[in-house]
């Protein structure tokens, strides 16, 4: 039986809880206030067809200003955010995102420019974009790139686009693009957009792709092969050298998938890996704030001989003048409504700055490589005594481990995702890759102090020892979260997508 | 490196650990002719001292206009305090997409809040967490209607009164259909209803509309309702200035099918075009067909209401080659600013910002006609075209010169329209700046 808190006693919403914005309307409260018009008031009807009319823009909510302020207070709350704690998403970098380039990109002189402004007013901007997209060709060692794309996904798009349209104008039939099957989903999504035939490569017990493993694959209509490097698995593609030169052989492309880039900043660079165009996700591997889910920012780099193809504009410099360049007979055209998700941009170029090169000793960003990649071997080192590891070969900045020794007393990935927020943390990237049965993949970034590693792992060993003592706990985690386990199903079966007024 | 808490001694443990005696073990696997072995001539990394320095002196480029008249997709309105104070918060910008639902019930009950919202703004039923941005959400659209349809290989009907760098985007979508593609001619600043009931036919898949369009003109929906009607016709709707639908009907009203919008007027500054928002709303019916994320109320184990990520079997996660988009980002922290103004703003709120800017820039249009400038009599929500003597672009150098910006010259985008002015007024223009503007479009028209 289920016992009453004290105000759910006195009928009220338990202190914590939080009800819909709508819910707290009451008609006649405002929380905005407007200078007083200083011309006289047009009704639209005045002016308009009534058809064009309308009344009111129905159970919008009336809310006060301060009620909103605890509102929103309230469920920043109910979340978990890298500022609270370790968040070892595999595949995501949820690294630190500093500070100041938050503070940075509060600046009027560069949130209020205008995309349509003449250019004389936009050079900060320009200047932005041309800098990062020079230091990102230092990094990759690709000639030339564009930052117009909104996402990593959308960065793909673009970067297959132009795989497309060179063909094209080649007069190259090329309809067929090779995806290893532990590649990300919007690997194969992009493809299918593009109407491309995906030609999986299977996984093998190595965890990378082995050249045997192409035999028979690599036709004359292969328009290129999309890989991360490293995978997916947290290993790095050896071979990615020759499966390059074996693409090359038949015209195809090499599309390097950058959301990994991370584990390889100043280590290698994926031009002299063979790799002709890459998206690299800023909102990772440059630190910018993952927002619950955006915005992100996929820039997308290619070789020379592709940089024609490149969407429209592209940014030029004149003397000391920036300027946007529109006439680009072979583009794509253009991807995005302006030029890219410039807010991020900004404060992609502060971080890219920030882990520059130092008078003496190695580059910032090689050390941060090198943290992540040794911080994840720490893990693995950890926990591999205690959950089974599908690969032996050493990993890179992220880990994978497989539910195999838990599924023994019928505990799943899942169940210990759920677990872990009972001890603090948010859960890994769980069920990805695809290609390992109950796949945890765990990417703890260079942000973690070898500290927090450990309170980490020792959270970890603890939930495997629960797994054989006291396995009901497990499966009915969480139990000390905003919510016990949400029924994911009901929200489907019974779907409920939005607040009406009747419900 | 003050983001990279790893010492030398806690570097040195970690490698112990890991049985390793030098870093360079663990990257072994990686052919040591392929290994980068320098520092790149990558410039000096810079303190946070350093960067101030940098950023200022890069934002002083160019002059801060003292006043702008541009929109054309992109319009700046005051944000209230509480938008940047609430966004701000690292718990919302620093968490991930909210896969976890027992971890993540605040982000994910924004989300839901925002569904409502965006259902209510356009009159719709269904709506998505968000997508990149006003254009991309126009691509999305199309390629949805498409997969409605998929059995068919009609035409697709647009407006060309559509802004133009949306219809690159929708074009650049659309490559590997663009024979199915027809425009439909204006009739002066809007659509010309009776080519599009010509060109209505069964082998018509998809129409695509935009309101107010690239001149600022409200098209005429009720009319447009009445010819789609009874075929079997997919409607699609785009509209650049959500807040316009604080005094016109949601496109919903009128039976549009897909409706989507630019969310930026809502919260978000102009930042060169993005990060900004896409609204992207439809009938229920086509659920299956949506792309991007969607959040659905529920219950937990105890039976507490709850939210969480749902109908993922659509997405690229879970289908892969056969989603219904490779989208995977709704730029929630851009969509959370549009939440927290519009709930701001509220039932009110939107109404009377909505007529502020009405009534001004009627206001402005009287001042001018008044001054025998050439302003079209079509109805307009925030800007409109006024036809200039000389090229467009002779005021905009002159605003220029005097370090402001008097409108978007629509030469830039179509030779036919270097004649057009488009002025955009809100809320942030002073009568008195709408005098100057007018004194100073008549000077220069001599």
């Amino acid at each position: 039986m289920k016992s009453l808190s004290p105000n759910e006693r006195l009928g009220f919403t338990p202190s914590f809880e939080e009800d819909l914005i709508h819910e707290r309307s009451r008609a006649g409260r405002v929380g905005y206030n407007l200078p007083s018009l200083d011309v006289p008031l047009i009704e639209a009807s005045q002016l308009w067809p009534s058809e064009f009319c309308r009344k009111e823009v129905s159970d919008f909510p009336e809310v006060s200003e301060n009620e909103i302020v605890r509102h929103f207070v309230r469920l920043s709350q109910r979340n978990y955010a890298i500022d609270f704690g370790l968040y070892p998403l595999g595949s995501c970098t949820m690294k630190y995102n500093p500070k100041i380039n938050e503070e940075l990109a509060q600046n009027p002189q560069l949130s209020r420019l205008h995309p349509l402004w003449p250019e004389e007013f936009l050079q900060p901007a320009l200047k932005i974009q041309y800098k990062l997209q020079n230091l990102l060709s230092i990094l990759t060692g690709l000639e030339a790139f564009t930052l117009q794309p909104s996402a990593g996904a959308h960065g793909e798009y673009t970067g297959m686009k132009i795989i497309q349209a060179y063909h094209r104008k080649k007069n190259f039939n090329k309809t067929k693009v090779l995806i290893p099957e532990s590649a990300h989903g919007t690997n194969p999504a992009t493809c299918g957009m593009l109407g491309y035939e995906i030609v999986s490569i299977p996984a093998n017990s190595s965890g990378i792709v082995q050249l045997e493993d192409l035999e028979g694959l690599i036709t004359d209509d292969v328009a290129g092969i999309m890989m991360t490097n490293p995978n997916t698995l947290g290993l790095f593609e050896e071979h990615i050298h020759e499966i390059a030169k074996k693409i090359h052989a038949v015209d195809g492309l090499f599309y390097m998938d950058g959301a990994n880039f991370n584990a390889i900043l100043g280590i290698t660079r994926p031009a002299d890996l063979g790799v002709d165009v890459m998206h690299i996700n800023l909102h990772k591997t440059f630190s910018t704030p993952h927002g619950g889910g955006g915005p992100g920012a996929g820039a997308v780099g290619v070789c020379e001989k592709l940089r024609n193809f490149l969407p429209s504009p592209q940014i030029e410099k004149e003397g000391s003048q920036y300027k946007f360049v529109y006439d680009l007979p072979d583009s794509i055209g253009r991807v995005g409504g302006y030029n890219g998700n410039f807010s991020i941009h900004l404060r992609a170029l502060a971080y890219m700055l920030s882990i520059g090169s130092q008078p003496n000793g190695h580059p910032y960003f090689q050390k941060m490589a090198e943290a992540a990649v040794l911080n994840a071997n720490y893990i693995c080192s950890r926990l591999k005594a205690f959950f089974k590891l599908p690969y032996e070969k050493g990993c890179m900045h992220e880990v994978l481990f497989s539910d195999e020794w838990q599924t023994a007393h019928s505990i799943k990935t899942l169940d210990i995702a759920k677990r872990l927020m009972d001890y603090g943390y948010h859960p890994m990237t769980v069920y990805f890759p695809l290609v390992v049965s109950g796949a945890m993949l765990i990417e703890p970034t260079e942000s973690e102090s070898k500290e927090s590693l450990d309170r980490f792992c020792e959270a970890m060993i603890s939930i495997a020892k629960e797994c054989k003592e006291n396995a009901e706990t497990v499966k009915s985690a969480p139990h000390f979260m905003f919510r016990e386990r949400v029924d994911e199903l009901r929200a489907q079966k019974q779907s409920c997508l939005r607040w009406k007024k009747s419900n | 490196m003050k983001y990279i808490p790893q010492s030398n001694e806690d570097r040195r443990e970690l490698l112990n650990a890991v049985g390793a005696k030098h870093i360079d073990e663990l990257f072994q696997h990686i052919p040591s002719e392929l290994r980068v072995q320098s520092n790149l001539n990558y410039p000096l990394a810079q303190s946070e001292q350093d960067l101030r320095k940098t950023f200022q002196e890069i934002g002083a480029l160019s002059p801060s206009p003292k006043r702008s008249f541009a929109g054309c997709g992109i319009y700046q309105h005051e944000i209230p305090s509480v938008v940047p104070f609430l966004q701000g918060r690292s718990e919302f910008s620093t968490a991930y997409t909210p896969f976890q639902p027992e971890i993540s019930q605040g982000l994910l009950q924004c989300i839901y809040e925002f569904q409502t919202l965006a259902c209510q703004l356009t009159e719709m039923e269904l709506s998505n967490a968000s997508l990149y941005d006003g254009a991309t959400s126009l691509g999305e659209a199309i390629l949805m209607a498409l997969r409605i349809k998929k059995r068919s290989k009609g035409k697709i009907l647009i407006s060309q009164a559509i802004q133009p760098f949306y219809l690159q985007v929708v074009q650049t979508y659309c490559k590997n259909f663009q024979d199915r593609i027809q425009f439909i001619p204006l009739s002066g600043d809007h659509l010309d209803i009776s080519q599009l009931k010509q060109v209505l036919n069964d082998q018509v898949d998809i129409l695509v509309t935009q309101s107010p369009n690239v001149f600022g003109v409200i098209e005429n929906y009720p009319e447009i309702a009445s010819l789609i009607k009874e075929s079997k016709v997919l409607w699609l709707t785009s509209t650049m200035e959500p807040l316009s639908f604080g005094l016109t009907k949601g496109p919903g009203a009128y039976g549009a099918h897909i409706v989507t919008a630019e969310g930026q007027s809502f919260g978000n500054s102009a930042y060169l075009g993005g990060s900004t928002y896409g609204i992207f709303c439809t009938k229920d019916e086509f659920i299956r067909n949506l792309p991007g994320r969607l959040v659905g109320q529920t219950l937990d184990q105890r039976g507490r209401r709850s939210y969480t990520l749902t109908f993922a079997t659509r997405e690229q996660f879970i289908r892969r080659g056969r989603a219904t988009s490779n989208i995977c980002t709704n730029n929630n922290l851009n969509m959370l600013a549009g939440l927290i103004h519009m709930s701001v703003l509220g039932k009110r709120g939107i109404r009377e910002l909505a007529e502020q800017n009405f009534s001004k820039t009627e206001f402005l249009k009287d001042e001018l006609r008044k001054s025998d400038f050439q302003v079209s009599d079509s109805p307009t929500f925030n800007e409109f075209v006024l036809e200039t003597k000389q090229p467009a672009s002779h005021f905009l150098n002159a605003s220029s010169k005097e370090s402001w910006v008097c409108g978007v010259d629509l030469g830039r985008f179509k030779e036919e329209w270097k004649h057009k002015l488009l002025i955009h007024v809100s809320e942030l223009h002073s009568k008195e700046e709408l005098l100057q503007l007018t004194q100073f479009l008549r000077a220069q028209s001599k």
